[in-house]
């Protein structure tokens, strides 16, 4: 018994872990926009901040995807 | 059929060899980006006049955006001290990026056998069909290829430990990572804290990598299932992704540098400066509303 699902693996790997940072920078950018929208002269700063905050949930999407592709190319490529 | 979904690979390919040394396609557009930026440079700055003409006025818009972004971030002296690495940093990466968008970046090249897949022989200047993707490009966007942003991030990381260095001494700088003033918890933290060090690396290298390797397959594969139309909004997005991705690098590389040179417990003296900011700018908006309000004659 020799099953061998690489490309499921590389779609679940990815598609699970844009979850969570989908839901994180929903979170993030939400209430930065109601902030720019009440204050507006401090939208630069809410906005920096704001790009600061995504990124760092946006990494964890970027391991997810590294992940994928060592499974697609080096994992899959092994075997 | 007119062609093949194209061979995706994450290593970048050897073009030729100087000297038994490998020069990769990746490496080859690297050094056209620092040509392209310093010809930016040149042409812009070439008959500088104190009014600038056009191409001046860009260069100096963007050399006064980052050098405000730092002056913010960081305080004036320090500030200073950043920008250089803050705007190589950023306009490097950023013209590394872009090439993605250039037609034929990935698509001319030399024909190859050893793709995976291909027939043997391959004839004409056109590849159809079944051998469309029987290539070895000679120019490949810097950002896709890992050694790129490893290599950034690395000296990202390292300027930041010399700038901890050289700001706070060296007594400071190691009394961050070991510490036996806090009780047991401060030296867990300031050791979790050195063990944070080198992932900064992994997370700076990856993010770029990700987000411009992404962008690249995504390119491909719409220009594949839809071809000539389907990718052009795409092309909007992967601008502005290489665009976000270049400030994010910068900007991180900025936070990381100021959060370095600031000693522990001096969180205080951030937040003076933070309003000391926060009213110059209200200053400028009165004055601004203020000169308005002039009527013009």
């Amino acid at each position: 018994m020799n099953l061998q699902f690489f490309e499921l693996a590389a779609a679940l790997a990815i598609g699970l872990g844009a979850i969570g940072p989908g839901i994180g920078i929903g979170l993030i950018a939400g209430p930065a926009l109601a902030a720019m929208g009440r204050n507006p002269e401090a939208a630069g700063i809410v906005r920096t901040n704001m790009i600061l905050a995504i990124v760092f949930a946006e990494a964890v999407s970027i391991y997810a995807l590294v992940v994928a592709l060592i499974i697609l190319f080096v994992v899959g490529n092994v075997h | 059929m007119f062609g093949k979904l194209p061979h995706i690979a994450v290593p970048s390919d050897v073009l030729f060899t100087i000297g038994g040394y490998p020069v990769y396609n990746t490496f080859l557009i690297t050094i056209l980006s620092a040509l392209v930026i310093i010809g930016m440079f040149y042409i812009a700055l070439r008959k500088s006049r104190i009014i600038p003409h056009r191409a001046q006025n860009l260069v100096e818009w963007i050399f006064t955006s980052i050098l405000n972004l730092c002056y913010e971030v960081a305080g004036k002296k320090n500030g200073r001290r950043f920008f250089p690495w803050v705007l190589t940093i950023f306009l490097l990466v950023l013209i590394s990026n872009w090439w993605e968008v250039i037609p034929g970046i990935e698509t001319i090249g030399t024909k190859s056998a050893e793709v995976p897949g291909c027939p043997e022989q391959l004839s004409g200047i056109l590849l159809w069909g079944n051998s469309a993707n029987c290539i070895v490009p000679w120019l490949r966007p810097p950002s896709t290829d890992l050694n790129f942003t490893i290599a950034l991030a690395v000296i990202s990381v390292v300027a930041t430990q010399i700038y901890g260095f050289k700001v706070l001494g060296a007594g400071k700088q190691l009394g961050r990572y070991f510490t036996l003033k806090d009780g047991p918890m401060g030296l867990v933290v300031g050791l979790l804290e050195l063990a944070l060090e080198p992932l900064r690396i992994l997370s700076l290298s990856f993010r770029l990598f990700g987000n411009l390797f992404a962008g690249d397959v995504l390119l491909l594969v719409i220009g594949f299932l839809l071809p000539v139309v389907g990718v052009i909004p795409f092309y909007f997005l992967e601008l502005f992704v290489g665009f976000i991705q270049a400030f994010v690098f910068a900007f991180l590389t900025l936070i990381f540098m100021t959060l370095g040179t600031t000693a522990h417990g001096h969180e205080d003296h951030e937040e003076e400066h933070m309003a000391e900011v926060a009213h110059e700018d209200h200053a400028r908006v009165e004055h601004a509303l203020k000169r308005e309000e002039v009527p013009v004659a």
